[in-house]
């Protein structure tokens, strides 16, 4: 439960707003770099409200400015991109990728007004398959943060994006929620592929963690839908436990999941043995967020069937579940494609194809901009309770002249991972997924 | 920090934001739970009360007890 005041400086991001101030005080993800071909079309990016176009010029370099002409507004997705800058098509103002204007054809020659101010542009870099821009004070110093899933090369890393019907933090809500996994996610069989999956671990004497069954789906070695949860404050937002009775062995172990939020919108979940994955809910306005999902294999290249079945799995098929702008097929409108046969005759209990679908499924049905005064928290809620709370801390230290969340940590990133373990019911769960 | 009877809880200082308090009861009920404690309510001052029941003015209107985290809200 926040108060109107409160759910408004924790969900509106546009300039200006409380949040909209921390957010831009962050390098932000725009799009994938294969997104942008050099020297071809601009790409439409709405970030924190504002719409901008990305583009890649000639020579590689990527551009992130404002969407709409400095002349007379017209929308410079239309421009043409050539001489690394975008050339508006109404007039032929031409337009560097750092705001310069280069051009205005239709001006005297001997006029000085093109050199008398720029357009805004954003300063871009691209890292882990990801173009990032930072919208914030030019005289900030805003950390560009690498993790392990940006280390290895493209071939290595999958991209899933989804658009979302509702504000960023009912996404990243979703994503520090682990106990609606056992609901929302489940299914006839992948409880049956999890029952396999521990029965030969533990014939083969293996850990019980997270893992890949021979389809290439993630499998889990519990079924308990009461986790309890501990949440440990960090440096850079928290890192927090979900604790499961496993499903052998529950009497001499726990199963310990646990989660790295990062300010302010990552979300670090364990990934199995050799890859690195990361969720960002980036948002685009006050009522819609890009969900990210990316996941890296840490040691060798990603092949095409591994894509597909992640894709199968999260139900981010493109031309099957989302279209070219990654919007979703299943909406409000079609009651996110729900199949009530199934939920009763078949596998899935949600009724709804892919994980990602059932996520946003839900989030949006709260509403674009959810009223949190209405709800009733619970003490499975303790992760979203906290999430709230350090990042509204965190908006006021920025108003009060104080560094983001985050921009102080002495953590190295790269070593940050959520990770899952099967320890002995007296060992503390703090042993498990530590920054090495 | 609390003073318990096993179904009663009450905070020693009010936290001044709402997602501060909902977050200091929540930590403070698991440290409970954990002691295998089941509290039932919470005892809050009369400002914090107010300020609650004006978030909830629809639900008390429907004769919906005022509650958080399960725990029913009573003004000292």
């Amino acid at each position: 439960m926040l108060s109107q005041a409160e759910n408004d400086r924790l969900t509106q991001v546009g300039r200006g707003t409380p949040m909209g101030e921390l957010m831009r005080r962050y390098w932000i993800p725009v799009c994938t770099s294969t997104d942008l071909e050099a020297g071809g079309a601009p790409r439409r990016a709405r970030l924190l409200g504002e719409d901008l176009v990305a583009f890649r010029g000639d020579d590689g370099s990527v551009g992130v400015m404002e969407e709409s002409c400095p002349h007379r507004g017209a929308s410079l997705m239309l421009a043409r991109n050539e001489d690394c800058a975008l050339q508006c098509l109404y007039h032929g103002w031409k337009i560097a990728a750092d705001g310069t204007i280069l051009d205005m054809p239709a001006e005297p020659e001997d006029s000085t007004f093109k050199n008398r101010f720029k357009h805004l542009a954003y300063p871009t870099r691209e890292s882990g398959g990801v173009v990032w821009t930072y919208m914030g004070p030019a005289d900030y110093d805003a950390p560009f943060f690498e993790w392990d899933w940006t280390l290895p090369p493209a071939s290595h890393t999958m991209h899933l994006r989804a658009v979302g019907h509702s504000n960023w933090a009912q996404s990243v809500e979703g994503a520090v929620d682990s106990s609606h996994q056992t609901y929302l996610h489940d299914a006839k069989s992948r409880q049956q592929r999890d029952r396999d999956y521990v029965e030969r671990m533990t014939r083969e004497g293996k850990e019980l963690t997270d893992g890949f069954d021979e389809t290439g789906q993630i499998v889990r070695p519990w079924n308990d839908g009461r986790p309890r949860l501990q949440v440990e404050i960090t440096d850079f937002g928290y890192r927090y436990a979900a604790i499961r009775r496993p499903l052998v062995g529950a009497d001499r172990f726990k199963n310990v999941r646990v989660t790295q939020f990062v300010a302010p919108f990552f979300v670090l979940v364990p990934a199995p043995d050799g890859w690195g994955q990361i969720t960002m809910h980036v948002p685009i306005d006050d009522e819609t967020t890009m969900f990210w999902h990316v996941r890296s294999n840490l040691r060798e290249p990603v092949d095409a069937g591994t894509l597909r079945v992640m894709e199968d799995s999260a139900g981010l098929v493109m031309g099957v579940d989302i279209d070219e702008n990654l919007e979703k097929k299943a909406t409000r409108a079609n009651l996110w494609l729900q199949d009530r046969h199934e939920m009763k005759h078949g596998d899935r209990l949600s009724g709804i194809r892919g994980t990602i679908p059932e996520d946003q499924a839900v989030q949006e049905s709260m509403g674009p901009r959810y009223d949190r005064r209405k709800e009733h928290l619970a003490t499975s809620d303790m992760a979203v309770i906290r999430f709230r709370r350090i990042m509204l801390d965190a908006v006021r230290k920025v108003e009060e002249g104080g560094r983001a969340l985050g921009h102080e940590s002495t953590t190295d990133f790269r070593t940050l991972r959520g990770e899952e373990s099967t320890i002995p019911l007296d060992t503390p769960w703090e042993s498990v997924g530590v920054p090495t | 920090m609390i003073d318990v009877d096993g179904l009663t809880l009450r905070l020693p200082e009010e936290p001044d934001t709402v997602a501060a308090l909902v977050d200091t009861v929540a930590m403070q009920l698991r440290e409970l739970h954990a002691r295998g404690y089941r509290p039932r309510s919470l005892v809050v001052g009369p400002g914090l009360y107010a300020q609650l029941a004006t978030l909830k003015q629809r639900e008390l209107s429907r004769g919906v007890p005022l509650m958080l985290l399960g725990l029913c809200v009573v003004p000292i």
